[in-house]
């Protein structure tokens, strides 16, 4: 990426805060150069390398992370208003020529009010995906069939649907996914099915969850039935009956375990503990907000119990000082600690 | 004499001199009197608040500069109210936002074009499409029937206003 040469010292005139804080300045060389990462991130053409090298970036100086928050925090209000009032308010007439090009397969969007304000910073992952949530986020598709899908935090989705085969690609992250019955009227039903990196997972009329993790995927039906296929193990398709989960690699598979209606909570914003160990109820946490949330391993055998909404981490881990012997410290927004009081 | 007073005093002075002046400036870019004696409060106001008091030299040039953006900003505003309305009405019931909601959404409309402000309505457009469409650069260049270079030095410009209040 082409960066400009003028280091200097002047600031630029005003910032213009998302949350109306003051924020102090920044340098204008700053300025250009976080403006320059964005418009080469979002273009569409960006490679692996650029991305590495904008982390690079973004780490190699704490006014360069500030910057790029700074961007993020108005990204947030602008991408939490519903698309076609933006256009339709703020640019007229791009709205019939946006219309001529969104693909054949539309989603609609289930633009529940609060939902919108879920949405937390801009995705810098998955960029060619279709679909995608960011820190934080929850969205409810329906797709054309009227298979509801509900995507959690950080994930990102292809959808792929064509004469013989309804296909939704995880890339990365969590889906709920309620499957409708494929065209009444027509006369051959297409499969659904949802590719991992690690295999494929048929859904047999069924409602069920699909997770992404590193190096395995990660299965819960509570529905139907689904019948997974490994990769490298094609012969061996294995059936999950409603109420059992399953994780899965290319070539093995763990053994069955049952599915929890509470860690479904999320696909409702909230996140359900019942007597759960606070490490692991912060290891669930972290998944929804940015920076680094770390828990104080003094602490990490503390037991929680409680209905959480997803939309505010800040005020989760605040309630938490009510019931536990915990005090939270903030280093900054994006660096917090649990630790004993 | 403190920094205070001297700012008081001018601001007296600008105000005896020249309100009824600005009244009727404003009366005749408006036609009514009572939103012109409104804009010529809300002109003193913001120069109150402001810290430009010093550099006054031509204090009817700076008036009728100051009062002129109010009366831009409270149309415009006007205008995206209408268009805001109009695109509540044509959504369907389920996903008609709250009032407290749909005025949250209004105020970051109005932000939002703020920080858009004197793009040209390509770069505007563009701007839009890439952050909430996730349409790539040669999508957008096909669909403003420009190159996408262009669209290129369209989005810096956007991206370095909104942002950080650059201007190229």
């Amino acid at each position: 990426m082409a960066t400009k040469n003028t280091v200097g010292s002047t600031t630029t005139p005003k910032q213009v805060t998302a949350f109306n804080e003051v924020e102090l300045p920044f340098n204008t060389h700053v300025a250009q150069q976080a403006s320059e990462w964005l418009v080469l991130l979002i273009s569409g053409t960006a490679t692996n390398e650029d991305r590495h090298a904008w982390e690079e970036w973004r780490n190699a100086d704490p006014e360069h992370g500030r910057a790029w928050c700074h961007i993020e925090n108005i990204n947030q209000r602008i991408q939490g208003i519903p698309t076609d009032i933006v256009f339709k308010t703020l640019a007229p007439n791009a709205l019939q020529d946006r219309r001529r090009l969104i693909k054949a397969l539309t989603v609609v969007l289930m633009a529940s009010g609060t939902g919108l304000l879920v949405r937390q910073t801009a995705p810098w992952r998955e960029w060619t995906a279709d679909y995608r949530t960011s820190t934080g986020e929850q969205r409810k598709l329906t797709l054309i069939d009227g298979t509801l899908i509900v995507l959690n935090t950080t994930s990102a989705i292809d959808v792929d649907y064509n004469d013989t085969i309804r296909l939704i690609q995880l890339h990365t992250g969590e889906m709920f996914i309620t499957t409708a019955q494929d065209r009444p009227a027509a006369t051959l039903m297409r499969p659904f099915v949802v590719e991992t990196a690690e295999g494929t997972v048929r859904a047999l009329g069924t409602r069920f969850v699909v997770r992404q993790e590193d190096g395995r995927s990660h299965v819960a039906v509570y529905e139907g039935a689904v019948e997974i296929t490994p990769f490298d193990a094609s012969n061996q398709k294995i059936i999950v009956p409603a109420g059992q989960t399953l994780s899965f690699t290319r070539q093995t598979r763990d053994t069955f375990l049952s599915a929890d209606e509470n860690s479904i909570a999320w696909t409702e914003g909230m996140i359900v503990a019942e007597k759960i160990r606070l490490g692991e109820f912060i290891d669930s946490l972290r998944r929804y907000r940015n920076g680094y949330l770390i828990c104080d391993p003094a602490v990490v055998n503390l037991l929680v119990s409680g209905v959480f909404p997803l939309k505010n981490t800040d005020s989760i881990l605040a309630s938490l000082t009510d019931s536990l012997p915990v005090s939270i410290h903030y280093r900054t927004r994006f660096w917090v600690t649990v630790v004993h009081k | 004499m403190s920094v205070t007073d001297t700012i008081l005093q001018e601001i007296e002075s600008l105000y005896s001199n020249h309100h009824s002046w600005l009244c009727g400036w404003l009366r005749k870019k408006l036609g009514t009197h009572c939103d012109a004696i409104d804009f010529a409060h809300d002109t003193f106001l913001r120069i109150l608040t402001s810290r430009d008091l010093f550099c006054i030299r031509e204090p009817r040039a700076y008036l009728a500069t100051v009062a002129g953006g109010l009366v831009a900003h409270h149309y415009r505003r006007c205008a995206i109210e209408k268009a805001y309305l109009d695109a509540l009405t044509s959504l369907p019931e389920p996903e008609t936002p709250s009032p407290e909601y749909s005025a949250i959404l209004l105020e970051t409309l109005i932000e939002i074009d703020q920080l858009l402000d004197n793009l040209p309505l390509k770069a505007r457009r563009a701007f839009l499409l890439a952050q909430l469409e996730g349409l790539t650069y040669a999508e957008i260049a096909q669909q403003l029937g420009v190159s996408v270079s262009m669209i290129k030095q369209y989005m810096l410009r956007a991206t370095q206003q909104c942002y950080f209040s650059l201007s190229l």
